[in-house]
């Protein structure tokens, strides 16, 4: 190879390796820029956290009580059919016991969040009792199959509320609450063998919701009610 | 002689004795326990009345010697006043909505009402049986058939029943028991289980000179104990936990 020839090489090979080093260069200087702003975004979600914390509290305005009354009965059927599929023997492994048990913690943390605002209107310990079917909680498809169900009327509600409810305060709690009851359902659908995602939930009226989550509950101090004519 | 000369006043004092020791205790009553209480004790003398009105009276000076209310505020709020003594809880109920046995507006349900153009009659905002009603109203999302329809305000749930057994109202929000009180004239229809709100009845006994302090005492040991629990189940009411 001529000197010249092999100079050129030598040059255009330096060149190449500039543009290549210069390309990495620019790679990592791309990447550190990434990482940057993944951390300032991490920053700013982290920062942002207490102000969601700290969101403002509901103040439920005209009729909205109605969602969060509501809440507060289905949250406890709910919380109390999973304390049932958890004292179901041999029905569910460790680790899906493990998710259930998860779930019902963020029942109890729902009912929490939702009584709070109702304050002196909101039910009491002993106001409501729970009645399953027996079918539905001997096994686990049975106990699944109404956790599922109980689920989409949960969701149903709250997105409703979502839609309906005057304080947006409320709203923003309604919204929230659908948020954990919607990962509930992909809990139990997936428990169930099937998918998670369950297409686009459709809101359920109270009137509608109100019926069906009676047949799950009970008044054990209150006489019973006349029938109806 | 001495004798003769005593037998007069023995017979005066006794004259005087008799009232005093036989006079009737006086207990203030919610409207609703109207047929329940006379059957536990026929002796006592009874008024009643909406809660807040009996409450009123007491603080007014009233004669009333044990106070019986539907819920837990108008006794409480006597107690914090320091006219009566710690409030007791001795009986629960529920809301049903009552409508005349011809039910010629058509309501098969508490939804019925939502369209408007009905005759309701509806406890005022202050008595017991008013506020139940609005709570339920506002769990159900249907404060505005307070003012779709055509209300009239009652001051005590003895008169809604009456309103609506007669045929003045199409329907009225009433207890359970006021509702057996007219079966045969008017129907019960049930309300959802979920958005009722806890109806708890407390009692207690009144702080004021020349009360009969003892024997209010002994009635409400009475309506807490067996017997007590036992009537006022007989008239559909329900019952605490024995506490």
């Amino acid at each position: 190879m001529p000197h010249g020839a092999a100079g050129a090489a030598r040059g255009g090979d330096r060149a190449a390796r500039d543009r290549r080093e210069d390309t990495s260069a620019a790679r990592s200087l791309s990447r550190r820029a990434v990482l940057a702003a993944g951390g300032a975004a991490l920053l700013a979600s982290a920062s942002a956290a207490p102000t969601l914390a700290a969101a403002p509290k509901p103040a439920p305005a005209g009729d909205d009580a109605g969602f969060l009354a509501f809440l507060a009965a289905a949250e406890k059927v709910s919380a109390d059919l999973y304390h049932r599929a958890l004292a179901l023997g041999g029905a569910f492994d460790a680790g899906e016991r493990r998710r259930l048990s998860l779930v019902a913690a963020g029942k109890r943390e729902a009912i929490r969040r939702v009584t709070g605002p109702l304050g002196a209107d909101a039910p009491q310990a002993g106001d409501f009792g729970t009645a399953f079917p027996a079918a539905a909680t001997r096994t686990r498809a049975g106990v699944l199959a109404l956790a599922e169900k109980l689920e989409r009327l949960t969701c149903g509600v709250e997105l409703n509320g979502v839609a309906d409810a005057a304080d947006p305060a409320t709203r923003l709690l309604l919204g929230r609450l659908l948020a954990a009851d919607s990962q509930a359902l992909s809990t139990v659908r997936v428990l169930a063998g099937k998918p998670a995602a369950t297409g686009l939930l459709a809101p359920v009226d109270l009137e509608a919701a109100g019926d069906a989550l009676d047949a799950y509950l009970t008044a054990p101090t209150a006489p019973a009610q006349e029938d109806t004519p | 002689m001495t004798i003769r000369r005593l037998l007069p006043l023995a017979a005066l004092a006794a004259t005087l004795a008799v009232p005093a020791s036989a006079s009737a205790l006086t207990v203030y009553g919610a409207s609703s326990l109207r047929d329940a209480l006379p059957s536990l004790d026929k002796r006592a003398t009874y008024s009643f009345n909406g809660s807040n009105t009996l409450q009123l009276q007491i603080e007014r000076g009233a004669p009333a010697d044990l106070f019986l209310a539907a819920s837990p505020t108008e006794a409480q709020a006597l107690f914090a006043e320091g006219r009566c003594e710690r409030p007791v809880t001795f009986a629960t109920n529920v809301l049903v909505l009552l409508v005349p046995n011809a039910n010629p507006a058509g309501i098969t349900s508490v939804y019925s009402l939502r369209g408007g153009g009905k005759k309701l009659a509806v406890g005022a905002a202050g008595v017991p049986i008013g506020a139940y009603t609005r709570s339920l109203l506002k769990r159900l999302r249907l404060s505005s058939v307070l003012t779709r329809n055509t209300i009239s305000l009652e001051s005590n749930v003895a008169n809604i029943t009456a309103k609506v057994a007669l045929g003045s109202a199409d329907a009225g929000f009433v207890y359970t028991t006021d509702a057996r009180s007219v079966a045969g004239r008017a129907k019960a229809i049930r309300l959802p289980t979920w958005a009722q709100p806890p109806v708890r009845y407390q009692g207690c006994v009144v702080k004021r000179s020349g009360a009969d302090s003892a024997g209010a005492a002994a009635y409400l040991e009475r309506l807490v104990s067996g017997e007590g629990r036992t009537v006022l189940k007989q008239y559909g009411f329900g019952l605490p936990p024995r506490g």
